[in-house]
């Protein structure tokens, strides 16, 4: 196995950004056929995107967050379902790291292997000799079948008789594909429903999470690295939260691409751009952006500062991963809000980028871990001195 | 004059830090007195605050926005109205550090030194009538914060320039040769003691007064501050930048007092026995935590912004300028709404006078009316120039 060089920091960044118009290109092809475009893909493996969160000894790079998060961000730019999907490859990418190193040399064989993953448990694994057998099913798999392999929540039965989360780690040629991805966001991320059926699954490929949520894990090989350091809730929610930042920055492209010219019809206004209306408008919507930036790089920010020390989160400052996260949805929903209100009746037509944000945004703020409402009553039951009301933190 | 060692960040803050007992016991009074306590100044100049501003020649400090940011925040978060007194001494000390050096000799080495404390207001009003040596004013100034203590203003008047145009000039004139009016009587910022000062044919010297063309050249009189990072750079970094913190601190406060009060609480007339225990509660703080949060984020990046220039002396966009104003808004309107949210959820009993919450809302209130914070003006202003369009107003 051929250990590569990691590029800088800046370079990764870099090539997401170049990759825009090629995926702005696409976009409207995407949300119409409801998977990402293979032209797409193949230009996100080759600019490495895939490897940021793929461990060094399989030629990964293991990207700090800051910069994991600008690349996806700069997807989002591009287009909302290619960096939700991103992020959705990097979060689970990641999450093998968790598991045996036995396990990570099968999976970790192809450094771009695209791994997708569901967080909420939807299946029952049973055990057998030398393993489990799972039955269940996921929805919302997004990416599933554009993915070689899947990590999948499940309940196992713990030997007190109880039932404790577990994630599974198998391949997407043993699960059975529903179609049902029918939505009015997101569509290009292909977040179809998936089926196991009495599946075998190895015990190595059966992991307990509630240490991972502790931020344990089983590699031996990973101990040392600090992305694989790093709590598992913050890294995910930073992920996903530079998503929310993309589709706003490419919302206000492309507002400002279509402003030029524009008037404001059935009334006196030649120019949009010339109408305080607008301004405010602007004006409102690009401070709402900046803070959704804010709030993405406070978070990756958090993660990359610690993650090397092996400190403890505090309660506290896993509730503050959480508010990031849906402070960053909730500002970039009220950016893209805004711009598209004011983009006037031509811009409900498919092929005008800004309603195709809309759409994604607000699917994105209805996910019931980035839902900005949930969110804050988290962090709000934290600061009050309340217990954590959820297991994902 | 002696070099005076210039305290660290850190030590400004622990000073400052120890110093806010004492601004805070003293908010009252003040809100009911109209003006500051003199014990509150007198701490405020102990802790080195007065003369963060001040040129090093004179023993002042020459501190940058980072630090100015840190020292407002705290400042307001014992007592809003000290706070603004502050800002609004620490502008017009900078302005007074462009003018001619001999001006600067009678202002910062008289029996005050760098701990004088110069009032002032930007809008023009009045008229001055230019003579051979200086010119004669008169007019009133409304709004003049922290007058009661101060010892020199900077006034704005208009005058005609010598090709014959009306020009605002701003003069520095002793509080001697004015009156003070004592209108003082609002609803907030009560101890900001902003009163009105009367000018009735005041001669001002050549050398005490500067054309305004001058200074947004920034063709700046004085010769020693030429080259302090400090001073260089337009009056729109510095005056933005020294008026955030003020606006973070109240909101820190609002927090600081609704947390206080807050477990003993019931939800009076429903099942809740403890405010804590409120799922509403929950999202109400989460959401005004993270309009302070974003507002510091604002706060910080403008001081950044005008640290980094007035290290580089690299001159500002029309875009950072409009960013400048935009970030004064932007804060005033986030803390505005975090404030709203704490005093609202407050209960009835947080009415009385002795209550803190209810007199930051009433500062917090003042100050988004105040002509260069208010958000819907900041806005369109950035609104325009992000639209490509040209500035509406000088001040930028």
């Amino acid at each position: 196995m051929s250990v590569s060089q990691a590029p800088p920091k800046e370079e990764l960044v870099q090539r997401a950004a170049k990759l825009v118009p090629l995926i702005r290109d696409k976009a409207v092809w995407m949300d119409e056929n409801r998977c990402l475009h293979d032209e797409v893909i193949a230009a996100i493996t080759d600019a490495g995107l895939l490897r940021m969160r793929v461990p060094v000894r399989y030629g990964g790079f293991e990207s700090d967050m800051t910069t994991t998060a600008n690349v996806i961000a700069e997807l989002g730019r591009g287009d909302g379902s290619v960096s939700w999907t991103a992020a959705v490859w990097a979060i689970s990418s990641w999450m093998v790291g968790m598991f045996p190193d036995e396990v990570q040399d099968e999976v970790y064989a192809d450094p771009d292997v695209r791994i997708c993953g569901i967080l909420s448990p939807g299946a029952m694994c049973m055990p057998v000799d030398g393993g489990y057998v799972v039955n269940g099913k996921w929805s919302f798999n997004t990416g599933a079948q554009q993915s070689t392999w899947n990590t999948n929540a499940a309940v196992a039965p713990t030997p007190d008789g109880g039932m404790q989360p577990v994630m599974t780690l198998i391949r997407i040629s043993d699960l059975e594909i529903i179609d049902d991805w029918n939505t009015s966001g997101l569509r290009a991320s292909g977040s179809v429903t998936t089926i196991a059926k009495d599946l075998f699954l190895p015990a190595a490929r059966v992991l307990p999470m509630g240490p991972v949520l502790q931020g344990q894990h089983l590699s031996q090989l990973n101990a040392n690295a600090p992305i694989f350091k790093a709590p598992f809730m913050p890294t995910a929610c930073a992920k996903v939260s530079a998503v929310a930042l993309g589709m706003a920055l490419g919302a206000k492209d492309a507002f400002f691409e279509r402003l030029p010219g524009r008037k404001i019809t059935y009334t006196s206004y030649e120019n949009q751009s010339e109408a305080p209306v607008t301004h405010m408008e602007v004006a409102d919507a690009v401070t709402r952006v900046d803070e959704a930036g804010f709030h993405v790089h406070r978070a990756a920010q958090a993660l990359d500062t610690k993650g090397g020390s092996g400190e403890p989160w505090t309660l506290e400052e896993r509730a503050r991963a959480r508010l990031d996260l849906g402070a960053a949805c909730q500002r970039a929903k009220e950016a893209v809000d805004v711009l598209n209100s004011a983009s006037g009746g031509s811009s409900t037509y498919r092929d005008v980028p800004i309603q195709r944000y809309e759409r994604d945004v607000t699917t994105l703020n209805l996910h019931a871990i980035l839902h900005p409402a949930t969110n804050l009553e988290l962090y709000g039951r934290i600061v009050c001195g309340l217990d954590s009301n959820t297991p994902y933190i | 004059m002696a070099a005076v060692k210039i305290p660290s960040r850190d030590e400004l803050v622990q000073r400052v830090t120890d110093i806010m007992p004492v601004l805070r016991a003293n908010a009252l009074w003040g809100d009911q007195h109209q003006r500051l306590a003199d014990e509150s100044v007198d701490a405020m100049i102990g802790a080195g605050v007065l003369r963060m501003l001040a040129p090093a020649h004179y023993g002042g400090y020459e501190s940058d926005m980072q630090t100015i940011l840190d020292v407002d925040i705290l400042l307001a978060r014992a007592d809003g109205a000290s706070a603004f007194c502050t800002t609004a001494w620490w502008a017009q000390c900078w302005a007074v550090a462009h003018f001619p050096d001999s001006v600067q000799d009678e202002v910062f080495a008289g029996p005050h030194g760098a701990d004088v404390r110069i009032c002032g207001t930007l809008v023009p009003n009045g008229k001055g009538e230019i003579t051979k040596d200086g010119v004669v004013v008169s007019g009133d100034w409304g709004f003049n914060s922290g007058a009661w203590h101060s010892q020199w203003k900077v006034l704005s008047t208009l005058a005609l320039n010598a090709a014959g145009e009306i020009e605002p000039i701003a003069a520095v004139v002793p509080m001697s040769d004015l009156e003070l009016v004592d209108d003082w009587d609002v609803a907030g910022l009560r101890a900001t003691g902003s009163v009105t000062l009367v000018a009735r044919d005041v001669f001002i010297p050549r050398q005490r007064f500067q054309w305004m063309s001058q200074v947004a050249r920034q063709d700046y009189d004085s010769e020693r501050n030429a080259d302090s990072p400090c001073y260089r750079g337009p009056i729109i970094g510095v005056l933005s930048a020294i008026n955030t913190g003020e606006k973070i601190g109240l909101a820190q406060a609002a927090r600081d007092a609704f947390f206080e009060r807050m477990y003993g609480r019931p939800i009076q007339h429903t099942g809740y026995q403890s405010q804590a225990e409120w799922p509403v509660t929950h999202v109400q703080v989460a959401e005004a935590d993270l309009k302070i949060d974003e507002a510091e984020y604002h706060a910080r990046r403008l001081a950044t912004l005008v640290d980094d220039k007035n290290q580089s002396n690299e001159p500002y966009s029309l875009r950072e300028r409009a960013y400048c104003r935009m970030a004064v808004g932007r804060v005033s309107q986030l803390c505005y709404e975090a404030i709203e949210i704490y005093n609202l959820a407050s209960g009835a009993g947080s009415i009385y006078s002795s209550m803190p919450i209810q007199r930051i809302q009433r500062d917090m209130q003042a100050i988004n009316v105040h002509a260069l914070n208010m958000p819907a003006k900041n806005l369109e202003l950035y609104g325009r120039v992000l639209c490509g369009l040209e500035p509406n107003t000088f001040f930028i």
